[in-house]
Protein backbone atom coordinates (compact mmCIF):
# COMPACT_ATOMS: atom_id res chain seq x y z
CA UNK A 1 0.00 0.00 0.00
CA UNK A 2 1.54 3.05 -1.24
CA UNK A 3 0.85 6.78 -2.68
CA UNK A 4 2.98 7.89 -6.07
CA UNK A 5 3.93 11.06 -5.98
CA UNK A 6 1.19 13.63 -6.67
CA UNK A 7 -1.76 11.49 -5.24
CA UNK A 8 -1.24 13.64 -2.22
CA UNK A 9 -1.14 16.99 -1.64
CA UNK A 10 1.81 19.06 -0.33
CA UNK A 11 1.59 20.89 3.19
CA UNK A 12 0.57 16.64 3.91
CA UNK A 13 3.89 15.32 2.04
CA UNK A 14 6.03 18.12 4.26
CA UNK A 15 4.31 17.59 7.67
CA UNK A 16 4.14 13.38 7.16
CA UNK A 17 7.80 13.33 6.14
CA UNK A 18 8.57 15.78 9.42
CA UNK A 19 6.87 13.33 11.29
CA UNK A 20 8.15 10.28 9.83
CA UNK A 21 11.72 11.70 9.77
CA UNK A 22 11.64 12.16 13.41
CA UNK A 23 9.85 8.86 14.47
CA UNK A 24 12.86 7.65 12.22
CA UNK A 25 15.57 9.56 14.35
CA UNK A 26 14.05 8.51 17.27
CA UNK A 27 14.01 4.58 16.45
CA UNK A 28 17.38 4.72 14.71
CA UNK A 29 19.51 6.16 17.76
CA UNK A 30 17.89 3.26 20.31
CA UNK A 31 19.17 0.57 17.80
CA UNK A 32 21.90 -1.60 19.75
CA UNK A 33 25.11 -2.92 17.32
CA UNK A 34 23.79 -6.76 18.14
CA UNK A 35 20.57 -5.75 16.89
CA UNK A 36 21.42 -4.44 13.17
CA UNK A 37 21.23 -7.81 11.36
CA UNK A 38 18.23 -9.20 13.23
CA UNK A 39 16.43 -5.64 11.88
CA UNK A 40 18.10 -6.08 8.62
CA UNK A 41 16.55 -9.47 7.87
CA UNK A 42 13.69 -9.06 8.93
CA UNK A 43 13.03 -6.30 6.98
CA UNK A 44 14.25 -8.38 3.60
CA UNK A 45 12.41 -11.44 5.13
CA UNK A 46 8.86 -8.89 5.42
CA UNK A 47 9.78 -7.29 2.00
CA UNK A 48 9.75 -10.24 0.16
CA UNK A 49 6.59 -11.89 1.98
CA UNK A 50 4.84 -8.49 0.60
CA UNK A 51 5.73 -9.63 -2.66
CA UNK A 52 3.16 -13.12 -2.64
CA UNK A 53 0.09 -12.68 -3.22
CA UNK A 54 -3.22 -14.96 -1.67
CA UNK A 55 -5.77 -15.64 -4.31
CA UNK A 56 -9.43 -14.42 -3.55
CA UNK A 57 -11.69 -15.23 -5.38
CA UNK A 58 -11.15 -13.96 -9.31
CA UNK A 59 -8.57 -11.70 -8.23
CA UNK A 60 -5.07 -11.57 -5.60
CA UNK A 61 -4.24 -9.80 -3.08
CA UNK A 62 -0.84 -8.79 -1.25
CA UNK A 63 -0.66 -8.66 2.52
CA UNK A 64 0.63 -5.96 4.39
CA UNK A 65 1.75 -7.69 7.16
CA UNK A 66 2.38 -4.09 9.47
CA UNK A 67 0.77 -6.14 12.14
CA UNK A 68 3.06 -8.63 12.38
CA UNK A 69 5.82 -5.97 12.22
CA UNK A 70 4.85 -3.68 14.62
CA UNK A 71 4.38 -7.49 17.03
CA UNK A 72 8.07 -8.20 16.03
CA UNK A 73 9.95 -5.60 15.90
CA UNK A 74 7.19 -2.94 18.19
CA UNK A 75 8.89 0.54 18.31
CA UNK A 76 12.14 -0.27 15.56
CA UNK A 77 9.38 -1.60 13.21
CA UNK A 78 9.50 2.12 11.71
CA UNK A 79 13.20 1.25 10.15
CA UNK A 80 12.20 -1.98 8.77
CA UNK A 81 8.95 -0.82 6.79
CA UNK A 82 11.25 2.80 5.45
CA UNK A 83 14.19 -0.03 4.62
CA UNK A 84 11.38 -1.52 2.71
CA UNK A 85 10.34 1.24 0.84
CA UNK A 86 13.97 1.56 0.21
CA UNK A 87 13.92 -1.63 -1.26
CA UNK A 88 10.60 -1.56 -3.40
CA UNK A 89 12.71 1.60 -4.78
CA UNK A 90 15.70 0.00 -5.70
CA UNK A 91 14.68 -3.21 -6.71
CA UNK A 92 11.48 -2.08 -8.67
CA UNK A 93 11.86 1.90 -9.32
CA UNK A 94 8.18 1.60 -7.48
CA UNK A 95 6.79 3.85 -5.03
CA UNK A 96 7.69 7.66 -4.49
CA UNK A 97 10.00 10.22 -3.98
CA UNK A 98 8.12 12.92 -2.13
CA UNK A 99 5.88 10.60 -0.80
CA UNK A 100 8.27 8.29 1.27
CA UNK A 101 7.33 9.90 4.24
CA UNK A 102 3.66 9.21 3.71
CA UNK A 103 3.89 5.74 2.76
CA UNK A 104 6.25 5.06 6.23
CA UNK A 105 3.63 6.52 7.97
CA UNK A 106 0.62 4.64 6.59
CA UNK A 107 2.13 1.61 7.82
CA UNK A 108 4.12 2.15 10.90
CA UNK A 109 1.67 3.96 12.65
CA UNK A 110 -0.59 1.27 12.48
CA UNK A 111 2.14 -1.65 13.67
CA UNK A 112 2.81 0.86 16.31
CA UNK A 113 -0.83 0.24 17.73
CA UNK A 114 -0.75 -3.37 17.15
CA UNK A 115 2.72 -3.98 18.79
CA UNK A 116 0.87 -2.12 22.18
CA UNK A 117 -2.65 -4.02 21.37
CA UNK A 118 -0.77 -7.54 21.05
CA UNK A 119 1.10 -6.59 24.42
CA UNK A 120 -1.78 -5.05 26.81
CA UNK A 121 -4.67 -7.75 25.27
CA UNK A 122 -5.87 -9.90 28.09
CA UNK A 123 -5.90 -13.30 25.95
CA UNK A 124 -3.72 -15.89 26.40
CA UNK A 125 -4.30 -17.80 23.08
CA UNK A 126 -1.38 -16.07 21.12
CA UNK A 127 -3.64 -17.28 17.85
CA UNK A 128 -6.14 -14.58 19.19
CA UNK A 129 -3.96 -12.02 19.90
CA UNK A 130 -2.35 -12.36 16.87
CA UNK A 131 -5.65 -12.20 14.83
CA UNK A 132 -6.61 -8.89 17.04
CA UNK A 133 -3.19 -6.82 15.80
CA UNK A 134 -3.28 -7.99 12.68
CA UNK A 135 -6.61 -6.94 11.57
CA UNK A 136 -6.17 -3.51 13.46
CA UNK A 137 -3.29 -2.85 11.29
CA UNK A 138 -5.20 -3.36 8.47
CA UNK A 139 -8.06 -0.93 9.64
CA UNK A 140 -5.06 1.22 10.61
CA UNK A 141 -3.66 1.42 7.02
CA UNK A 142 -7.19 1.70 6.21
CA UNK A 143 -8.16 4.84 7.87
CA UNK A 144 -4.64 6.64 7.68
CA UNK A 145 -5.10 6.43 4.01
CA UNK A 146 -8.95 7.86 4.00
CA UNK A 147 -7.67 10.09 6.40
CA UNK A 148 -4.86 11.27 4.10
CA UNK A 149 -6.97 11.14 0.77
CA UNK A 150 -9.28 13.27 2.12
CA UNK A 151 -7.45 16.08 3.22
CA UNK A 152 -5.60 16.26 0.23
CA UNK A 153 -8.05 16.63 -2.94
CA UNK A 154 -11.82 16.49 -2.51
CA UNK A 155 -11.89 14.64 -5.87
CA UNK A 156 -11.17 11.20 -3.60
CA UNK A 157 -14.28 12.00 -1.83
CA UNK A 158 -17.19 12.97 -4.21
CA UNK A 159 -19.42 10.77 -5.71
CA UNK A 160 -21.29 7.88 -4.57
CA UNK A 161 -18.75 5.18 -5.94
CA UNK A 162 -15.58 7.86 -4.68
CA UNK A 163 -12.18 6.10 -3.91
CA UNK A 164 -12.59 6.65 -0.57
CA UNK A 165 -15.97 4.43 -0.41
CA UNK A 166 -13.88 1.98 -2.87
CA UNK A 167 -11.14 1.50 -0.91
CA UNK A 168 -13.15 1.16 2.35
CA UNK A 169 -14.90 -1.42 0.86
CA UNK A 170 -12.31 -2.87 -0.92
CA UNK A 171 -10.21 -3.58 1.50
CA UNK A 172 -12.53 -5.36 3.81
CA UNK A 173 -11.36 -8.99 2.84
CA UNK A 174 -7.61 -8.19 3.99
CA UNK A 175 -8.67 -7.33 7.27
CA UNK A 176 -9.52 -10.82 7.87
CA UNK A 177 -7.34 -12.52 5.78
CA UNK A 178 -4.52 -10.52 7.61
CA UNK A 179 -5.88 -11.36 10.65
CA UNK A 180 -5.81 -15.15 10.27
CA UNK A 181 -2.50 -14.91 8.44
CA UNK A 182 -0.74 -13.11 11.86
CA UNK A 183 -2.76 -15.14 14.07
CA UNK A 184 -0.94 -18.33 12.61
CA UNK A 185 2.39 -16.75 12.14
CA UNK A 186 2.18 -15.53 15.61
CA UNK A 187 0.74 -18.95 16.90
CA UNK A 188 3.95 -20.93 15.04
CA UNK A 189 6.54 -18.52 15.82
CA UNK A 190 5.60 -18.52 19.95
CA UNK A 191 5.86 -22.32 19.94
CA UNK A 192 9.19 -22.30 18.11
CA UNK A 193 10.45 -18.28 19.27
CA UNK A 194 8.48 -17.30 22.38
CA UNK A 195 11.61 -14.82 22.79
CA UNK A 196 11.41 -13.76 18.87
CA UNK A 197 7.73 -11.77 19.50
CA UNK A 198 9.28 -8.02 20.95
CA UNK A 199 5.91 -7.80 23.45
CA UNK A 200 6.76 -11.48 24.94
CA UNK B 1 5.14 -6.49 -8.56
CA UNK B 2 6.07 -10.15 -8.52
CA UNK B 3 8.34 -11.80 -7.10
CA UNK B 4 8.36 -13.80 -10.88
CA UNK B 5 9.02 -10.57 -12.59
CA UNK B 6 11.89 -9.47 -10.92
CA UNK B 7 15.12 -9.46 -13.31
CA UNK B 8 18.17 -8.55 -11.38
CA UNK B 9 20.70 -9.04 -13.97
CA UNK B 10 18.96 -6.80 -16.15
CA UNK B 11 19.16 -4.33 -13.44
CA UNK B 12 23.03 -4.60 -12.81
CA UNK B 13 23.36 -4.43 -17.02
CA UNK B 14 21.52 -1.30 -17.32
CA UNK B 15 24.15 0.22 -14.52
CA UNK B 16 27.14 -0.89 -16.21
CA UNK B 17 26.05 1.27 -19.82
CA UNK B 18 28.13 4.70 -20.39
CA UNK B 19 26.20 7.79 -20.55
CA UNK B 20 26.05 11.23 -19.19
CA UNK B 21 23.80 9.73 -16.35
CA UNK B 22 26.23 7.22 -15.70
CA UNK B 23 29.00 9.59 -15.13
CA UNK B 24 26.94 11.58 -12.91
CA UNK B 25 28.19 11.26 -9.38
CA UNK B 26 25.69 9.94 -7.47
CA UNK B 27 25.07 11.80 -4.46
CA UNK B 28 24.76 14.89 -6.90
CA UNK B 29 22.60 13.02 -8.81
CA UNK B 30 20.28 11.55 -5.84
CA UNK B 31 19.53 15.40 -4.41
CA UNK B 32 18.90 16.29 -7.77
CA UNK B 33 16.70 14.09 -8.54
CA UNK B 34 14.73 14.46 -4.92
CA UNK B 35 14.37 18.43 -5.82
CA UNK B 36 13.32 17.86 -9.63
CA UNK B 37 11.05 15.71 -8.19
CA UNK B 38 9.33 18.08 -5.49
CA UNK B 39 8.97 20.82 -7.83
CA UNK B 40 7.59 18.88 -10.24
CA UNK B 41 4.61 17.67 -7.55
CA UNK B 42 3.96 21.50 -6.83
CA UNK B 43 2.99 21.83 -10.28
CA UNK B 44 -0.73 22.43 -11.58
CA UNK B 45 -0.98 23.14 -15.29
CA UNK B 46 -1.44 20.23 -17.05
CA UNK B 47 0.53 21.73 -20.22
CA UNK B 48 4.09 21.77 -18.48
CA UNK B 49 3.50 18.42 -16.95
CA UNK B 50 3.24 17.03 -20.44
CA UNK B 51 6.19 19.21 -21.67
CA UNK B 52 8.43 18.59 -18.61
CA UNK B 53 7.32 14.24 -18.99
CA UNK B 54 8.37 14.38 -22.50
CA UNK B 55 11.79 16.01 -21.78
CA UNK B 56 12.22 13.71 -18.88
CA UNK B 57 11.66 10.68 -21.45
CA UNK B 58 14.19 12.18 -23.66
CA UNK B 59 16.53 12.79 -21.31
CA UNK B 60 16.08 9.25 -19.57
CA UNK B 61 16.80 8.17 -23.40
CA UNK B 62 19.77 10.00 -24.08
CA UNK B 63 21.09 7.78 -20.78
CA UNK B 64 20.84 4.37 -23.35
CA UNK B 65 17.94 3.54 -21.05
CA UNK B 66 16.26 1.00 -23.81
CA UNK B 67 12.81 2.54 -24.49
CA UNK B 68 11.26 -0.94 -24.21
CA UNK B 69 12.38 -1.38 -20.97
CA UNK B 70 11.01 2.20 -20.14
CA UNK B 71 7.69 1.93 -21.13
CA UNK B 72 7.44 -1.73 -19.56
CA UNK B 73 7.87 -0.03 -16.28
CA UNK B 74 5.83 3.20 -16.73
CA UNK B 75 3.17 0.72 -18.25
CA UNK B 76 2.67 -1.39 -14.94
CA UNK B 77 1.92 1.52 -13.50
CA UNK B 78 -0.62 2.76 -16.07
CA UNK B 79 -3.22 0.65 -14.77
CA UNK B 80 -3.55 1.44 -11.17
CA UNK B 81 -3.45 5.36 -11.95
CA UNK B 82 -6.63 4.08 -14.38
CA UNK B 83 -8.14 2.29 -11.82
CA UNK B 84 -8.20 5.17 -9.49
CA UNK B 85 -9.44 7.61 -12.14
CA UNK B 86 -12.29 5.35 -12.90
CA UNK B 87 -14.01 6.30 -9.60
CA UNK B 88 -12.72 10.10 -9.45
CA UNK B 89 -14.38 10.43 -13.32
CA UNK B 90 -17.38 8.59 -13.25
CA UNK B 91 -17.92 8.51 -9.42
CA UNK B 92 -20.55 10.43 -9.69
CA UNK B 93 -19.05 13.37 -8.08
CA UNK B 94 -20.41 16.89 -8.33
CA UNK B 95 -17.58 18.37 -9.93
CA UNK B 96 -17.74 18.14 -13.75
CA UNK B 97 -15.99 15.48 -15.88
CA UNK B 98 -13.42 17.98 -17.63
CA UNK B 99 -12.35 19.09 -14.33
CA UNK B 100 -11.96 15.62 -12.94
CA UNK B 101 -10.28 14.29 -16.30
CA UNK B 102 -8.04 17.18 -15.73
CA UNK B 103 -7.43 16.31 -11.78
CA UNK B 104 -6.47 12.54 -12.87
CA UNK B 105 -4.11 13.83 -15.73
CA UNK B 106 -2.09 16.11 -13.57
CA UNK B 107 -1.57 13.18 -11.19
CA UNK B 108 -1.11 10.66 -13.84
CA UNK B 109 1.75 12.74 -15.43
CA UNK B 110 3.22 13.58 -11.73
CA UNK B 111 3.21 10.00 -10.56
CA UNK B 112 5.08 8.71 -14.36
CA UNK B 113 7.57 11.47 -14.23
CA UNK B 114 8.43 10.35 -10.56
CA UNK B 115 8.82 6.69 -11.35
CA UNK B 116 11.14 8.30 -14.90
CA UNK B 117 13.21 9.88 -12.40
CA UNK B 118 13.43 7.17 -9.85
CA UNK B 119 14.42 4.65 -12.98
CA UNK B 120 17.30 7.45 -13.92
CA UNK B 121 18.19 7.51 -10.15
CA UNK B 122 18.66 3.63 -9.98
CA UNK B 123 19.15 1.99 -12.73
CA UNK B 124 22.16 4.68 -14.01
CA UNK B 125 25.07 3.07 -11.95
CA UNK B 126 25.92 -0.14 -9.69
CA UNK B 127 23.93 -0.48 -7.02
CA UNK B 128 27.46 -1.19 -4.99
CA UNK B 129 27.91 2.72 -6.10
CA UNK B 130 24.40 3.41 -5.00
CA UNK B 131 25.15 2.34 -1.67
CA UNK B 132 28.57 3.94 -1.19
CA UNK B 133 26.75 7.10 -2.54
CA UNK B 134 24.21 6.90 0.47
CA UNK B 135 26.80 6.08 2.97
CA UNK B 136 28.35 9.46 2.43
CA UNK B 137 25.49 11.35 2.45
CA UNK B 138 25.22 12.12 6.04
CA UNK B 139 22.16 9.63 7.14
CA UNK B 140 22.51 7.87 10.25
CA UNK B 141 25.41 5.18 9.56
CA UNK B 142 22.88 2.33 11.41
CA UNK B 143 20.13 3.21 8.17
CA UNK B 144 22.54 2.52 5.89
CA UNK B 145 23.87 -0.32 7.36
CA UNK B 146 20.69 -2.03 7.63
CA UNK B 147 19.85 -0.78 4.29
CA UNK B 148 22.55 -2.74 2.89
CA UNK B 149 22.20 -6.16 5.07
CA UNK B 150 18.20 -6.16 4.21
CA UNK B 151 19.34 -5.44 -0.06
CA UNK B 152 22.00 -8.40 0.32
CA UNK B 153 19.67 -11.05 1.78
CA UNK B 154 16.27 -10.09 -0.31
CA UNK B 155 17.77 -12.61 -2.59
CA UNK B 156 18.58 -15.24 -0.28
CA UNK B 157 14.63 -15.05 1.15
CA UNK B 158 13.43 -15.20 -2.21
CA UNK B 159 15.20 -18.26 -2.96
CA UNK B 160 13.71 -19.58 0.36
CA UNK B 161 9.94 -18.97 -0.98
CA UNK B 162 10.91 -20.19 -4.29
CA UNK B 163 11.82 -23.58 -2.79
CA UNK B 164 8.98 -23.57 -0.05
CA UNK B 165 6.75 -23.01 -3.33
CA UNK B 166 8.01 -25.63 -5.08
CA UNK B 167 7.74 -27.82 -2.13
CA UNK B 168 4.62 -27.01 -1.00
CA UNK B 169 2.91 -27.43 -4.99
CA UNK B 170 5.24 -30.77 -4.85
CA UNK B 171 2.25 -31.90 -1.55
CA UNK B 172 -0.61 -31.30 -4.14
CA UNK B 173 -1.43 -27.45 -2.59
CA UNK B 174 -3.66 -25.53 -4.52
CA UNK B 175 -4.29 -22.17 -4.32
CA UNK B 176 -7.67 -21.81 -2.96
CA UNK B 177 -9.10 -19.55 -0.71
CA UNK B 178 -9.47 -21.04 2.75
CA UNK B 179 -9.12 -21.37 6.03
CA UNK B 180 -6.32 -24.13 5.72
CA UNK B 181 -4.69 -22.62 2.70
CA UNK B 182 -4.33 -19.55 5.03
CA UNK B 183 -2.94 -21.66 7.83
CA UNK B 184 -0.11 -23.05 5.73
CA UNK B 185 0.72 -19.41 4.27
CA UNK B 186 0.45 -18.26 8.45
CA UNK B 187 2.90 -21.22 8.56
CA UNK B 188 5.19 -20.52 5.95
CA UNK B 189 5.07 -16.50 7.23
CA UNK B 190 6.13 -17.93 10.41
CA UNK B 191 9.14 -20.09 9.35
CA UNK B 192 10.56 -18.13 7.24
CA UNK B 193 10.55 -15.27 10.16
CA UNK B 194 12.22 -18.06 12.23
CA UNK B 195 14.81 -18.71 9.85
CA UNK B 196 16.12 -15.27 9.07
CA UNK B 197 16.21 -14.71 12.86
CA UNK B 198 18.35 -17.83 13.45
CA UNK B 199 20.13 -16.36 10.12
CA UNK B 200 20.68 -12.96 11.54
CA UNK B 201 22.42 -14.77 14.78
CA UNK B 202 24.95 -16.42 12.98
CA UNK B 203 25.43 -13.07 10.77
CA UNK B 204 25.92 -11.09 13.77
CA UNK B 205 28.94 -13.57 15.22
CA UNK B 206 30.49 -13.56 11.80
CA UNK B 207 30.39 -9.88 11.45
CA UNK B 208 31.64 -9.17 15.20
CA UNK B 209 34.29 -11.61 15.09
CA UNK B 210 35.41 -9.57 12.03
CA UNK B 211 35.80 -6.30 13.43
CA UNK B 212 31.99 -4.97 13.10
CA UNK B 213 31.41 -2.05 15.12
CA UNK B 214 27.60 -1.04 14.04
CA UNK B 215 29.21 0.48 10.76
CA UNK B 216 29.69 -1.02 7.82
CA UNK B 217 33.12 0.27 6.03
CA UNK B 218 32.75 1.19 2.38
CA UNK B 219 35.00 2.35 -0.08
CA UNK B 220 35.38 6.01 -0.71
CA UNK B 221 32.79 7.66 -3.26
CA UNK B 222 33.96 9.01 -6.20
CA UNK B 223 34.81 12.48 -6.50
CA UNK B 224 32.33 15.40 -7.49
CA UNK B 225 33.85 17.21 -10.17
CA UNK B 226 32.16 20.62 -12.18
CA UNK B 227 30.25 18.57 -14.84
CA UNK B 228 28.43 17.03 -11.74
CA UNK B 229 27.26 20.24 -10.04
CA UNK B 230 26.94 21.77 -13.60
CA UNK B 231 24.23 18.91 -14.36
CA UNK B 232 22.44 19.15 -11.26
CA UNK B 233 22.37 23.07 -12.15
CA UNK B 234 20.81 22.26 -15.13
CA UNK B 235 17.75 20.07 -14.34
CA UNK B 236 17.45 22.28 -10.96
CA UNK B 237 17.33 25.33 -13.18
CA UNK B 238 14.63 23.99 -15.84
CA UNK B 239 12.18 22.96 -12.89
CA UNK B 240 12.60 26.40 -11.81
CA UNK B 241 12.13 28.21 -15.12
CA UNK B 242 8.74 25.76 -15.50
CA UNK B 243 7.75 26.96 -12.48
CA UNK B 244 8.28 30.57 -12.91
CA UNK B 245 6.50 30.37 -16.26
CA UNK B 246 3.38 28.31 -14.20
CA UNK B 247 3.24 31.64 -11.70
CA UNK B 248 3.37 33.87 -15.13
CA UNK B 249 0.44 32.11 -16.73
Amino acid sequence: MHLSDGVVSMPIVVASSAVAGGMLLHSTRRIKEVEIPKISLLSGSFFVLSLISLPVGPTSIHPLLAGLLGIMLGGKAIVAIFIGLLLQATLFQHGGISTIGVNTLLLALPALVSYYLFSYLKVKSYFLKGLVAGMMGVIGCVLLLITVLYLSSHHYSGGFFSVIRLILVGYIPLVFIEGLVTGFAVAFISKSRPKAIASL
Amino acid sequence: MDIKRFNYNKLENLGLLNSWGHRWETRIKIITAFLFVIMVVTLKSLTLLSITFAITLGAALTMKLPFKFLLIRLGLFLPIFLIMAIPIVLGGSSNSINESLHFMLIVIFKGLISILVMIMMITTQRIQDLFIGLSHMKLPPVLVSIFFLAYRYVFLFIQDITNLRRAINSRLYQRKFNKENLKVYGEIVGGLLVKSLDRSENVYRAMASRGFNGTLPTAKPRNIYKIDLIKGFAVVTYIVIIKIIEGWF
